[in-house]
């Protein structure tokens, strides 16, 4: 775990966990739908608002200047974020959904074409294809996990025959905190001629992710998820693939020239960007990475996954209580799904709230997977950086006091 | 949907003092309004007065708390029908205060409370001593005893029955207030009340209200 006077420091840079909420401290268990904030990004984006409020890209006075080269700057951090070869791999989006959504627009499926996901798709990475499937009648594969909720490699082999123009899958779900084997899945899917997005919205944010090791070919991933602002996210993309895709939304910014008829559009990832953009958000969204960079993804992973083990043990030791998800906690990250015989999932949540424990309750945007195990929902307690044992064990004794309500 | 219209009342009447509830006064209506117009309510409301109260419980008897969540429908439906029948009763109360000036004639009354309950249960405050003059042979003085007797019943106020046309000496009483009676009534006549304590008197033929408040009025 990250050691106790790290972890203080960590906790000082986070203004609402002094700050708590009317005084009385706060514990933030719901970091799989959004992260707190660190004051460093807030401070890069009033910096941005305060100094420099222009354009990129267009005008070519101070201010202009001044936000083009921190733009561009943020790009550079992203890349090297997620292992780009290219700084033009990076297209700034507002988040995963739209991200993913480029790539189903964009992409050129045509009738008879197949896309693959997985069982424990987020909305986001499923409503595109079943969109598509009926728009264009390309077809949806889903690869369903084995009992213990792992990917199957033999069930997706089988999946990913021929046709498969695109595996879309999530690379680290937010049900239950599992990450899939991406390596092999991404060698499988090539070897069949397939593309391989990963939906990174929880993965890049709490461990390692390099998509040059990982051989993917498109990324997404929310800013709002790993500390940094809402509605900023990035898609990676291999440049050869991006250079070739057509944008789904045109604009401003996009184009380096027009007659009445007739546009030569940008190089990626600026085709991508139509109109002016968040351009604190890039800003801030670089900060975050950086922030994270210097804790360490290593360190953050294995923090949040020690930590999982310590709430997981005591959790199942709790009368009626059942963990969604593989068995071995070391699979599932720092991500606690859970329910509780005789209690709905809502009112633990509530009940935990009035303590100021906040965690998230419900189908988390993976109803398709709920609706398929005839689950009515879980309360769900996702981890972050800055959570410490002893909120674990606050959160752990008011279970374990509601739980006898069942 | 019933929590939420009982809601609404409830925190209508704590957002006078507390914005925290004026909020959830307003998504208690937005709640109702939109379910009168047959369109789900999807705030969870319900269910979260349900657990934060569960959640408070919890601090002072897991036992109850634990009780009160297994069986929190028929509760609330039970407390929901007490709260309907309370605000009926207060109204009602309501009713008697505005007219006979006790919520509860012949008991305590919140809305009074300066009305002291008597050992013979009378109505709230009345000290002053009543009498009635009538005929034997009238036949409205008549008509009064059983009305004069409910009224004796329900409030505990007893009259003196005074004879006029065979007693002489009731009749030179009779004289002394006729005076008021000339005043209040424009003639002599019988049946007459007249309270002693505020020399007010009434007469003829009157029901039990009109007597009540005479009481009330003149005690
Ligand atoms: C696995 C996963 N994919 C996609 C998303 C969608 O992210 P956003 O709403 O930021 O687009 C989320 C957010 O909860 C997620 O957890």
């Amino acid at each position: 775990m990250i050691p106790d006077k790290e972890l203080e420091r960590i906790r000082s840079d986070f203004p609402i966990l002094s700050r708590g909420i009317n005084g009385k401290p706060l514990i933030y268990f719901d970091n799989a739908c959004m992260s707190l904030r660190p004051k460093q990004v807030m401070q890069v984006m009033n910096q941005y608002y305060e100094e420099y409020p222009a354009c990129a890209g267009r005008s070519i006075h101070k201010l202009g200047k001044a936000v083009t080269d921190r733009v561009a700057e943020a790009r550079k951090t992203m890349a090297k974020f997620l292992g780009a070869k290219r700084v033009e791999e990076i297209v700034f989006t507002r988040n995963t959904t739209e991200a993913i959504n480029l790539i189903s627009h964009s992409l050129d499926f045509k009738r008879g074409d197949a896309v693959v996901t997985s069982d424990r798709e987020h909305n986001s990475n499923l409503l595109p294809w079943q969109f598509l499937s009926k728009k264009a009648g390309v077809e949806h594969r889903v690869v369903y996990s084995n009992d213990n909720m792992e990917f199957d490699l033999e069930r997706f082999e089988e999946a990913v025959g021929k046709g498969v123009k695109l595996v879309s899958l999530v690379h680290t779900s937010n049900l239950d905190g599992y990450t899939l084997p991406a390596r092999e899945i991404i060698k499988i899917s090539h070897e069949h001629g397939s593309l391989v997005m990963l939906d990174g919205a929880q993965s890049a944010s709490h461990k390692q992710v390099d998509v040059r090791k990982l051989d993917v070919d498109f990324f997404a991933l929310s800013g709002h998820k790993m500390l940094g602002p809402s509605g900023m996210g990035v898609l990676y993309g291999r440049y050869e693939l991006l250079e070739k895709l057509e944008p789904f939304m045109l604009g401003g910014d996009t184009v380096q020239s027009s007659t009445y008829d007739s546009h030569v559009l940008l190089k990626p990832p600026e085709k991508f960007e139509a109109g002016l953009q968040n351009y604190a958000g890039s800003m801030g969204l670089a900060e975050a990475a950086r922030y994270i960079e210097k804790v360490g993804r290593e360190k953050i992973e294995k923090h949040e996954n020690e930590l999982n083990k310590f709430i997981s043990e005591r959790l199942l030791q709790i009368k009626g209580t059942s963990i969604i998800g593989p068995k071995q906690v070391e699979l599932r990250g720092g991500v606690v799904s859970f329910n509780i015989e005789g209690l709905n999932h809502h009112d633990v949540a509530i009940m935990l709230d009035e303590s100021n424990i906040m965690v998230r309750s419900g189908q988390h945007c993976v109803h398709s997977w709920f609706n398929a195990h005839n689950i009515p929902g879980c309360v769900r307690a996702s981890l972050y950086i800055y959570n410490t044992k002893e909120e674990a064990e606050k959160f752990l004794s008011k279970v374990a006091e509601i739980a006898k309500l069942g | 949907m019933i929590l939420c219209l009982v809601a609404m009342v409830i925190f209508g009447v704590l957002g006078i003092f507390s914005a925290k509830y004026r909020e959830l006064a307003k998504e208690a209506f937005g709640c109702v309004f939109k379910t009168i117009q047959l369109k789900p309510c999807d705030t969870k409301l319900d269910q979260r007065i349900k657990s934060k109260l569960i959640a408070k419980l919890m601090k002072y008897s897991p036992w109850l708390a634990k009780l009160t969540y297994k069986n929190f429908y028929i509760l609330s439906w039970i407390f929901t029908l007490l709260f309907f029948g309370s605000m009926a009763y207060t109204a009602y109360s309501l009713y008697n205060l505005a007219v006979y000036g006790s919520c509860s004639p012949g008991s305590f009354c919140v809305f009074n409370p300066n009305a002291n309950i008597t050992e013979d249960n009378n109505v709230c405050n009345i000290t002053g001593k009543f009498i009635e003059f009538y005929g034997a042979e009238c036949p409205h003085c008549n008509k009064m005893i059983p009305v004069v007797a409910q009224v004796e019943n329900e409030t505990g106020v007893h009259f003196d029955k005074l004879e006029i046309w065979h007693n002489d000496t009731n009749k030179n009483i009779y004289l002394i207030y006729s005076e008021y009676i000339n005043r209040d009534c424009g003639s002599l006549g019988i049946p007459t009340f007249v309270a002693l304590k505020t020399n007010n008197s009434m007469c003829g033929e009157k029901t039990v209200d009109e007597l009540k408040t005479f009481i009330i009025q003149n005690g």
